[in-house]
């Protein structure tokens, strides 16, 4: 099939709203969506307020959140959407251009989480917001619009004012028509729960600056890490600008490292030791003890449960284009200068920790005396630099100790002892304590 | 051995648990119209009275029963269990929970099983429900109780370090814990919480399990024996049984239901034979008879249980033989 040679032949690649519907909604989890949403709230938020820094910058700011198996809705008192905005580009798929230019420090950046979260809830989209001066609503039904055959994508606004709207400021979505898997998962128990705990830590340090979280009624808390610190120990605080990202990484010992650390100990704790990544005041890593922050890289050792305890903090601040999370917010890129940089001084400071819990095992009493008397203080405490000191002492022999016992022993002993879901070792150690209490100090 | 209620007593004249027993089984007959109770199996923990599947006989006509019995797994007193069985068609598996339960459940017979333990919520959250809750099917009913009592949440430690009552439900019950629990380990309100829990629980786990299938309570009491104990109960059911389940308005019919996890408190009034009589023959009640108008003095709480639960209140006495 030979063609003539003068003719010009394209392939298409053109997006089709399947793609933005069914397609992007795939790679970010109902939770990660919500919390775009609750973003957007928090972008409101400093909007309304100014760029005013100070500890309570959000004062007055609110979001409310509430769902049932047949709607899901947020409320939010910020700055609202103006019609121009909405007009030109708030509810485009994308930004024209990646808006390096702007010097805000905001967490939204890409121009897809709203819209990505809407699809990804329900059918029936409800926007309405109002900037205090202008006002409109969004009503949106997303079989519908897929498909319209128009070529130009856009949403009709409705009621809209103009001037000297009547609108509360601010901007409620509400969705209903919850596809099936989303209203599955908002009526399981354990959702709620897991969003209030993920919301109260990647929000810790916005909450604690005054914006107020609701969901389903109840009143959310800021859950801010804290550092013990004392004459003996205090986390170490490195500052470091790249370009227009100034970043802050600290690291130190949050609670006593555990003194079982078989394979069988249960840690519930766990997840909340490791490194935690903060964009703009937005957790965006938590917990983590893999490569990404540098475990089991160089010179720093893989994770092991020996290291429960130790809490590692990098925060970038700066403007949204410039820092290195990726669009989901649910993680950063590896290769981003700003966090090449980062890591280098996040691995100093992991391998000080690192070398301390396997130094403190020959005087483990000694040592967990000392971490335990140190008081706790809120990571959001510490800016200036200081150098990651750990508690010292001299060295012991220490011999392990094994033996075998009937489980169902080893069990009775443990509950009789109140320890909580014990392993067999912790179990032993306790009664070895306990019998060296009484009869030789 | 659990600390809080191993009560050797006849479990027979527990007068709250007895009033527990009719309630669900009132409630399991009047489902009866719509799914078939009396070809169901029931599973329990029968212990030496079996007065459960007595009840569950008589009423409801289920003749495939089993009870399971660790006792007789220690090889205490193998023959002494099967020597009490009521029923011939009862039938004593021997060992723990974890062991038996899998073959009590098997195959495709619809079942109603109750595990009614006496330890407490971190037990009746244990490995127990991962091997029931993957063999219930639809029109099954799951019963759960367990001891509610605040003590089994104290003195908690872990590396050395107190842990607090919330800190040890997050560590046996992850992301099942509502909000408000610290307000709620209270010994008043610490068996509304646990009900609470265990019904997440349910409903988490069942959605968790993949298939089309919800767990939907039905049953929700308190009650005080001795020790405080709570039980939860429901019914897992496809899109298709619940639009069946609904069109029976049990919650409309019976009071003592909760169709979420708000619990019944099964607080029985104390009265004598006498007083049980003479209050039996003015009902049904309505309106209720006033206070004054009583031939003897009572408080209205205890009337208003009266009024409640007086077609299930047993009535104990002394034979001689």
């Amino acid at each position: 099939m030979a063609t003539k040679p003068e003719e010009t032949h394209y392939a298409i690649a053109q997006a089709s709203k399947a793609f933005f519907i069914d397609m992007l909604t795939r790679d970010i989890t109902l939770e990660d969506c919500i919390l775009d949403l609750l973003d957007n709230a928090v972008d409101g938020a400093k909007k309304r307020s100014g760029p005013s820094s100070g500890s309570k910058k959000y004062a007055g700011t609110t979001a409310t959140i509430e769902f049932a198996n047949d709607y899901f809705q947020i409320v939010d008192n910020g700055s609202g959407i103006s019609i121009a905005e909405a007009e030109k580009y708030a509810f485009r798929f994308g930004h024209e251009e990646l808006d390096k230019k702007t010097t805000a420090h905001v967490i939204g950046a890409y121009g897809i989480g709203m819209k990505r979260a809407m699809f990804k809830l329900g059918n029936l989209v409800h926007l309405a917001t109002s900037t205090g001066k202008e006002s409109f609503v969004l009503n949106l039904n997303v079989a519908h619009w897929k498909k319209e055959k128009d070529p130009v994508w856009r949403f009709p606004l409705t009621k809209v004012v103009a001037a000297g709207t009547t609108v509360e400021r601010g901007t409620s979505i509400r969705i209903r028509e919850p596809h099936p898997e989303i209203s599955e998962r908002l009526t399981n128990p354990r959702f709620e729960n897991m969003l209030r705990r993920v919301i109260q830590r990647d929000y810790g340090y916005i909450l604690s600056q005054g914006f107020e979280v609701s969901l389903n009624g109840v009143k959310l808390k800021a859950e801010i890490p804290e550092f013990r610190q004392s004459d003996d120990l205090a986390p170490g605080v490195a500052n470091e600008v790249v370009r227009k990202v100034a970043i802050r990484v600290k690291a130190g010992l949050a609670e006593a490292p555990p003194d079982d650390t078989s394979a069988e100990a249960g840690s519930p704790k766990a997840d909340r030791w490791g490194w935690y990544v903060v964009c703009n005041d937005r957790v965006v890593v938590s917990g983590d003890k893999s490569g990404l922050t540098g475990w089991g890289t160089d010179e720093v050792p893989s994770w092991h449960p020996q290291y429960n305890g130790f809490l590692g903090i990098v925060e970038f601040n700066g403007p949204a284009a410039e820092l290195p999370w990726l669009t989901t917010k649910r993680n950063v890129d590896p290769t981003h200068p700003a966090y090449v940089r980062a890591l280098v001084k996040m691995k100093e400071m992991t391998a000080l920790f690192t070398t301390y819990t396997n130094r403190r095992k020959g005087s483990a009493k000694v040592a967990k005396a000392k971490e335990k008397a140190a008081p706790k203080v809120p990571v959001t405490q510490f800016s200036l630099n200081q150098q990651l000191k750990l508690p010292s002492f001299e060295d012991h022999k220490v011999t392990v100790v094994e033996f075998r016992k009937p489980d169902k022993e080893i069990k009775a002993l443990g509950r009789a002892l109140g320890l909580v879901l014990p392993s067999a070792s912790e179990v032993g150690m306790r009664a070895f304590e306990y019998a060296y209490e009484r009869e030789v100090k | 051995m659990d600390e809080y209620s191993f009560e050797k007593i006849d479990y027979s004249i527990r007068p709250a648990k007895c009033v527990e027993r009719r309630l669900i089984g009132q409630t399991l007959s009047y489902l009866a119209a719509v799914f078939p109770i009396k070809n169901y199996r029931y599973v329990g923990f029968g212990s030496l009275w079996f007065v459960d599947f007595v009840l569950f006989h008589r009423w409801l006509q289920i003749e495939k029963m089993i009870s399971i019995e660790q006792a007789a797994e220690i090889g205490q007193m193998p023959k002494r269990f099967n020597f009490n069985k009521p029923l011939r068609c009862i039938k004593v598996l021997a060992g723990t929970a974890r062991q038996c339960l899998p073959t009590a459940l098997r195959g495709k017979q619809k079942t109603i099983a109750w595990l009614d333990y006496d330890g407490n919520l971190e037990s009746a959250l244990s490995g127990d429900l991962s091997v029931t809750l993957p063999a219930m099917s639809d029109g099954n009913f799951l019963l759960i109780s367990t001891n509610a009592h605040n003590g089994q949440l104290k003195n908690k430690k872990r590396n050395d370090e107190a842990v607090s009552e919330v800190e040890y439900l997050e560590t046996i019950a992850p992301d099942l814990v509502p909000a408000n629990a610290s307000e709620r380990v209270t010994k008043k309100e610490f068996p509304g919480l646990a009900s609470e829990i265990l019904t997440n629980a349910l409903i988490a786990r069942t959605k968790e399990l993949g298939k089309d299938l919800e767990y939907v309570p039905i049953w929700t009491f308190v009650y005080q024996d001795g020790a405080p104990m709570i039980t939860v109960g429901g019914a897992f059911l496809s899109a298709a049984s619940r639009a069946q389940f609904a069109s029976l308005r049990l919650f409309e019919r019976f009071d003592f239901l909760s169709s979420d996890s708000t619990p019944v408190n099964i607080a029985l009034p104390v009265v004598t034979l006498r007083e049980k009589l003479y209050l039996d023959a003015l009902m049904p009640a309505n309106p209720p008879p006033a206070l004054g108008r009583l031939k003897f003095e009572m408080e209205q709480t205890s009337l208003d249980a009266f009024i409640r639960f007086y077609n299930y209140i047993p009535t104990f006495g002394e034979l001689a033989w």
